[in-house]
C-alpha cells in the first residue's frame, strides 16, 4: 500500500484533494484538532465525506491531536463515538489519554500517532504499538537511516511528511506561542512565533524560520524504503494549493511506478511546487542536519500567490466555450495554463473574454465573476486556469 | 518532614555544597544525551540522578544502553518514551519529563503506570496543577524554580545564524521579541529556547502529593543557587509565574474585542 495523503481544512478542499489524486485526506473537526482556526468540518460533514471517500475506495483520517488539559475532555467520548459511527478510517492522536480512551470505550477506531508525539526511534514506536497504534507519523526530523531502522525493527505503517511548512521545533515541543501571545500551540492556537524576528545582540534580527519541506527529489527513494503514506502539510491552504501539490505528487508517484519519470519533469515539478507555495523548499532532515541553506535569514514577506486565475465550471464541447469562475485578475493577451486531474496541462493565449451575457470584455477583475473563454481543447469541470510561469515539459 | 528538592546541576560549584544534603537530589545532565545544558557529565561522574532530555534515534538508543550499563546512578529523569523499554529492569527511580505533552490528570495517570513519577508541565495554571496533584495515582514532581524550556529544535539555530553572517560562534545567546526575553542554548544535538526570566511557583509549599520540588537554576552563580534552594530567597532574581495565573487560549474567537 502506498498512499498520497492530502490536507483538508474544509469540505471543499477535501473534494478537490480527492479529485486531484489523493488516496486519503486528513482533517480536523470543530474541536480537539491542532488547526483550531481552520474552517474544519462538522460531524455531519465528516460522515458525509467519509461515505463519499469510501465510494471512491479512498480514506478519511480525523485529527484528534491536541494535547488535552483537564477541561478539554468534555465531549470527547461522544465525539469519538460519533467518529467511529461515521466509520472514519483512523484518528490521528498525540495524547495518550485519547489512545487509552478509544480502548476503554471499545471503539472500532484505528489510531495513528501524530507527528506531535515526535517518535524518532523503534522503542518509542513499540511503546505506542503495544497500546494499539497502527501507524506512526514520524517526527519530521527523522532521517533516511532513522526511517529504515524503525521500519525494519517494528514493521509498523509509517507516514512521512513530504511537502509543506515545517516547524522550527520538534513538533509538540514548543510553547513559544504560549509565552509570547498566550495562544496555546499544543491546542491549536499556534501563533507561529518561529516565523517572527527575534532581536539578538542588540538590534540584529535572528530569524529561525525553516524553508518548507519538499521531497520531490527523494520521493522515489522514500517509496523504496517502505514508507506507506506520503503526507502533504497544509490544512489552512487554498484549493489551488491543494490541487496543484496533490496533482504534482500524484503524477510524480505514478510516473515513478511506471518508470517514465524524466529529470526534466522532476525539475518542472519542483518549479511548479515552489511557485505555488511562494516559498523556498528543501528536503530538510532526510539526508542530514539542515544547515543555514535550509533556513531563511532575512525577513521575508508572505506575498499571496495570485497565479490561480479561474476555476472551470463547465465546458461546452459543441461551442468550445468554457465557463470560468474568476479567482484573480486576467486580461486579453495573457498567456495562461489549464490543468486538471484528467486534463494534460496546456498553454492558452486569451484572445477574448466574454461576460455572463456573452458580451466581450477586456479584463476579468472581480473575484468569483463568471466569464467565458473559447478554448479548442476539451476541459472538465473543476479544472483550473493559472498564470503561465513555466514552459510545460 | 520537608520534601526533597530535585536540582539540576547547572554549576559544578554547587555539587560539593549539596552532595551530602539529605534534602537534595542532584540531577546531572548526561554527556551527549541532553540539550539545553552547557554543563554535562560523563556517566562515571554521576552518583545521584541522571538527566536524559533528548529525543533519541535507534543509534542513540544503542549508545545510551551501553553508557547507562556502566553507571551507578540512583534515578533517572527522561523525556523519550523509548527509554521505558530500555529501563525496564532498572531498579532506581524513573521520572518522566514530557515537556508540554502531558497536561492532564488522565494522561499523567496513564504514564504513571510505567514510571515512578512525572514532572508536571509548566504549561498549566495553578488551578490545573492543584487538580492534577489532587487526583494523581502517585506523587508528582513540581517545577518550583528555574528557566523554562520553551522550544526544542533539532536544528543548530545559532550555528546556522552565525555561519550565515560569518559571525564568531557562540552557543549561548540572549534574544527578545517585544517585551519577552529568551535565553538560547545550543549544542551538537539541538537548540533550546528558554524563558529569559526565572519561573517561580509562589505557593509551592502548600501543594500536596508532591514527590520532589524541581529546580532548574541555569546561568546562576553558586551563591545564588544555594540561597534559592536553602532559603527560598529570590532577592535580585527576576522571576515570573509563567502561565500559573494565565489561561491560554487557542481559538481566535476566544479573543474578545475590547
Amino acid at each position: 500500500m502506498m498512499e498520497l495523503l492530502a490536507p483538508a481544512g474544509s469540505l471543499e478542499n477535501a473534494y478537490f484533494a480527492f479529485l486531484y489524486g489523493a488516496d486519503a485526506i486528513y482533517l480536523g473537526g470543530q474541536d480537539f484538532s491542532l488547526r483550531a482556526n481552520a474552517k474544519n468540518l462538522s460531524l455531519d460533514e465528516i460522515a458525509e465525506l467519509t461515505q463519499y471517500a469510501h465510494q471512491l475506495g479512498k480514506k478519511v483520517y480525523v485529527a484528534v491531536n491536541i494535547v488535552f488539559h483537564d477541561e478539554d475532555f468534555a465531549g470527547l467520548d461522544d465525539y469519538l463515538i460519533s467518529l467511529a459511527d461515521a466509520q472514519v478510517d483512523a484518528i490521528i492522536v498525540s495524547d495518550i489519554s485519547v489512545v487509552k480512551r478509544v480502548a476503554e470505550l471499545k471503539l472500532k477506531l484505528e489510531i495513528h500517532l501524530s507527528t506531535q508525539a515526535s517518535a524518532l526511534n523503534s522503542k518509542t514506536v513499540q511503546f505506542w504499538q503495544k497500546l494499539g497504534v497502527k501507524r506512526i507519523v514520524l517526527a519530521r526530523e527523522a532521517s533516511r537511516e532513522n526511517i529504515i531502522s524503525i521500519k525494519k525493527n517494528t514493521g509498523i505503517d509509517l507516514e512521512c511528511f513530504i511537502h509543506g511548512a515545517m516547524c522550527t521545533s520538534f513538533s509538540g515541543k514548543c510553547v513559544l506561542s504560549n509565552y509570547v501571545t498566550g495562544r496555546d500551540a499544543n491546542r491549536g492556537g499556534c501563533a507561529q512565533i518561529c516565523r517572527w524576528n527575534f532581536k539578538i545582540d542588540g538590534d540584529t534580527d535572528l530569524v529561525i524560520t525553516p524553508k518548507d519541506l519538499n521531497m520531490v527529489s527523494y520521493i522515489e527513494d522514500m517509496m523504496k524504503i517502505g514508507i506507506n503514506s506520503f503526507k502533504i502539510e497544509g490544512r489552512m491552504r487554498s484549493i489551488y494549493y491543494v490541487a496543484t501539490v496533490i496533482l504534482v505528487y500524484r503524477r510524480l508517484i505514478d510516473k515513478i511506478l511506471n518508470h517514465t519519470l524524466t529529470a526534466k519533469e522532476t525539475t518542472y515539478y519542483l518549479n511548479i511546487l515552489n511557485r505555488c507555495a511562494n516559498r523556498d523548499s528543501a528536503p530538510q532532515f532526510y539526508n542530514g542536519l539542515p544547515s543555514d541553506k535550509e533556513q531563511y535569514f532575512n525577513g521575508r514577506e508572505e506575498v499571496s500567490n495570485q497565479d490561480f486565475l479561474g476555476l472551470v465550471l463547465d465546458y461546452d464541447a459543441k461551442t468550445s466555450f468554457v465557463k470560468i469562475e474568476e479567482r484573480n485578475f486576467f486580461k486579453v493577451g495573457d498567456t495562461v495554463q489549464f490543468f486538471g486531474p484528467e486534463t494534460p496541462t496546456f498553454d492558452y493565449k486569451i484572445m477574448a473574454i466574454f461576460d455572463e451575457n456573452m458580451q466581450k470584455i477586456d479584463t476579468a477583475r472581480h473575484p468569483q465573476m463568471i466569464c467565458y473563454l473559447k478554448v479548442d481543447r476539451p476541459l472538465a469541470k473543476y479544472d483550473m486556469m493559472r498564470l503561465k510561469t513555466f514552459d510545460i515539459v | 518532614m520537608e520534601r526533597k528538592k530535585l536540582v539540576t546541576v547547572t554549576n559544578t560549584d554547587i555539587i560539593a555544597e549539596l552532595k551530602n544534603n539529605q534534602d537534595v537530589i542532584l540531577l546531572y545532565p548526561l554527556d551527549s544525551f541532553c540539550v539545553g545544558y552547557e554543563l554535562t557529565f560523563p556517566i562515571n561522574k554521576i552518583d545521584d540522578y541522571v538527566l536524559v532530555n533528548r529525543l533519541l534515534t535507534d543509534e542513540d538508543m544503542a549508545a545510551l544502553t551501553k553508557i547507562l550499563a556502566q553507571g551507578h546512578f540512583k534515578g533517572i529523569v527522561f523525556e523519550d518514551l523509548g527509554l521505558l523499554e530500555l529501563l525496564k529492569d532498572f531498579k532506581g527511580e524513573k521520572i518522566l519529563m514530557l515537556n508540554h505533552l502531558a497536561n492532564s490528570i488522565r494522561s499523567i495517570n496513564y504514564y504513571l503506570a510505567y514510571v515512578d513519577s512525572v514532572i508536571i508541565s509548566t504549561d498549566l495554571t495553578q488551578e490545573e496543577v492543584i487538580n492534577i496533584l489532587d487526583h494523581s495515582a502517585k506523587k508528582l514532581v513540581v517545577n518550583v524554580f528555574g528557566l523554562i524550556p520553551l522550544m526544542y529544535s533539532r536544528r543548530l539555530l545559532l550555528t546556522n545564524f552565525q555561519n550565515h553572517y560569518a559571525l564568531p560562534l557562540a552557543n549561548i545567546k540572549e534574544a527578545q521579541i517585544n517585551d519577552k526575553d529568551f535565553k538560547i542554548v545550543e549544542n551538537a544535538y539541538g537548540t533550546v529556547f528558554y524563558t529569559g526570566k526565572y519561573f517561580y511557583f509562589p505557593d509551592y509549599q502548600k501543594l500536596n502529593n508532591v514527590l520532589y520540588d524541581y529546580y532548574n537554576p541555569l546561568f546562576l552563580p553558586k551563591e545564588t543557587i544555594l540561597r534559592v534552594i536553602r532559603e527560598d530567597n529570590l532577592q535580585g532574581i527576576a522571576t515570573f509565574p509563567f502561565l500559573l495565573n494565565q489561561k491560554t487560549i487557542y481559538k481566535l474567537k476566544e479573543v474578545k474585542p475590547k
